[in-house]
């Protein structure tokens, strides 16, 4: 068939309502596909297991210095709530794990019924973070959005700052305009003036991050006096007896708010795999892709099952 | 014999036919039964999290934790089945995790244990009540 004398390999399907899946060129057999592909989905989970052990490190860490802020924290969160988006979270494994099995087995119309649950189950855990971000929101205990005069005072207060913010945007443009114009070793100085420009924000952003603290009935905003950018607030004084009371909810939002984008982001590929399901594409001889979203998702279950008891229930 | 059949019947260790592969299907019950686990090991999480255990508090809630993800990772994400390879570089992710962890925390737990000075720890205040236990106020 190819030019290269290769043949294409193809696994037939197992009915009239499923098609045959052809085996990607540069693999000589299914299992060959299917074990490297699957290989490669294992080793990406494994990044994703490191990108929240950092923050479970922060975590403990912070828990271990400020274990009064992380109490008084934890009783700000409803655990009954938290319980309910756990079992929430469980169930929908369970469908995942279910809808998995379904397509192994070749039953396409109970496939669709579970990956549907599944990402019912999604819509259920996002609404009821929403009602809980929303309460955090009510008592104000939720990081303020700073306005762009506010931040552009802050920059301006130091000349640090202002060669940071005006190298960055002076390296953006720069990098811009490099893609039209033609340059002696182009990509190299590409690459230099792209990570000069990630350093100079990445050192902005931790900068302001130092400076974040408790913002006044107003809402976020600038302190002339001080020099300091408050961006958390805390109307209800809910968090006043403790040290670093922001600390709490900078971690509370930043840990469920990337493990709610990863919800989004799951229940948008399920959707994905079941437009394949309608087509027939996935059966015992290949299921593949419906296998490694459902990985996605167990590992979505995973992290939940830890932030849990340390945000709602604080140890 | 139909093709949900057939497949149903590779799920039940029945040799597949020759040059065709397949791989481990569990069944629905054990799926069923690693879910109920799942629920009553949070209730019980909820349980215990109501109990003053002093420090060890954090360390149950993390072993709940855990016995619940390999439930969850064996099980329903089928590494009990995996290949060896698989299993090594997942699992392996969590070797190094613990590299973090263990040095950040050995750290924390042995600073100023000889200078008082150089503790960082903040003092606590307050005795430990389950938030459900708090009214507002």
């Amino acid at each position: 068939m190819s030019d290269h004398g290769h043949h294409a390999v193809v696994v037939p399907a197992p009915g009239p309502e499923f098609k045959d899946h052809v085996v990607a060129h540069h693999f000589d057999t299914p299992e060959q596909e299917f074990q490297a592909l699957k290989l490669g989905f294992w080793l990406f989970l494994a990044t994703e297991i490191l990108l929240f052990g950092g923050l479970f490190a922060a975590y403990f860490y912070f828990h271990e210095v400020y274990p009064e802020t992380f109490r008084q924290g934890g009783r700000q969160l409803d655990w009954k709530l938290g319980s309910l988006n756990t079992s929430v979270l469980l169930i929908s494994s369970w469908t995942m794990a279910m809808g998995v099995r379904s397509a192994q087995t070749n039953q396409r119309k109970k496939t669709m019924m579970f990956l549907a649950l599944t990402v019912l189950g999604a819509a259920g855990f996002m609404s009821i973070k929403f009602i809980e971000y929303q309460s955090k929101f009510h008592h104000g205990t939720l990081p303020v959005l700073v306005g762009f005069y506010e931040l552009l005072e802050w920059t301006m207060k130091d000349s640090g700052r202002q060669i940071m913010l005006f190298g960055t945007l002076a390296l953006a443009v720069g990098l811009l305009g490099s893609l039209f114009i033609e340059l002696p070793k182009k990509r190299l100085v590409q690459l230099v003036m792209a990570v000069a420009a990630v350093g100079l924000f990445t050192a902005l952003a931790i900068m302001f991050h130092g400076d974040a603290s408790y913002a006044s009935e107003a809402g976020g905003f600038y302190d002339h006096q001080t020099g300091v950018l408050h961006w958390f607030t805390d109307h209800d004084h809910k968090m006043a007896d403790v040290p670093h009371g922001p600390l709490f909810f900078a971690i509370y939002f930043t840990m469920t708010g990337i493990h709610g984008l990863h919800v989004l982001i799951g229940a948008g590929l399920i959707i994905w795999i079941m437009t394949g399901v309608k087509k027939g594409r996935f059966h015992s001889g290949y299921y593949l892709p419906v296998d490694l979203v459902g990985l996605y998702w167990h590992l979505v279950d995973l992290i939940w099952i830890f932030l849990f008891p340390l945000l709602y229930l604080v140890p | 014999m139909s093709s949900h059949a057939e497949a149903e019947a590779a799920a039940h260790d029945i040799p597949a036919h020759d040059g065709e592969h397949k791989h481990h299907v569990a069944s629905s019950a054990l799926f069923l039964q690693v879910l109920i686990a799942l629920l009553i090991l949070t209730g019980l999480t909820v349980y215990v999290s109501r109990l003053d255990f002093g420090g060890a508090n954090m360390v149950i809630a993390m072993g709940i934790a855990a016995i619940k993800a390999s439930l969850v990772i064996t099980i329903f994400m089928h590494m009990w089945w995996d290949t060896a390879i698989n299993r090594i570089f997942f699992l392996g992710s969590f070797l190094f995790l613990s590299l973090l962890l263990l040095f950040t925390l050995s750290d924390l737990s042995t600073r100023g244990r000889d200078n008082p000075a150089e503790r960082i720890k903040a003092p606590v205040q307050y005795e430990w009540v389950h938030p459900s236990l708090i009214k507002p106020a």
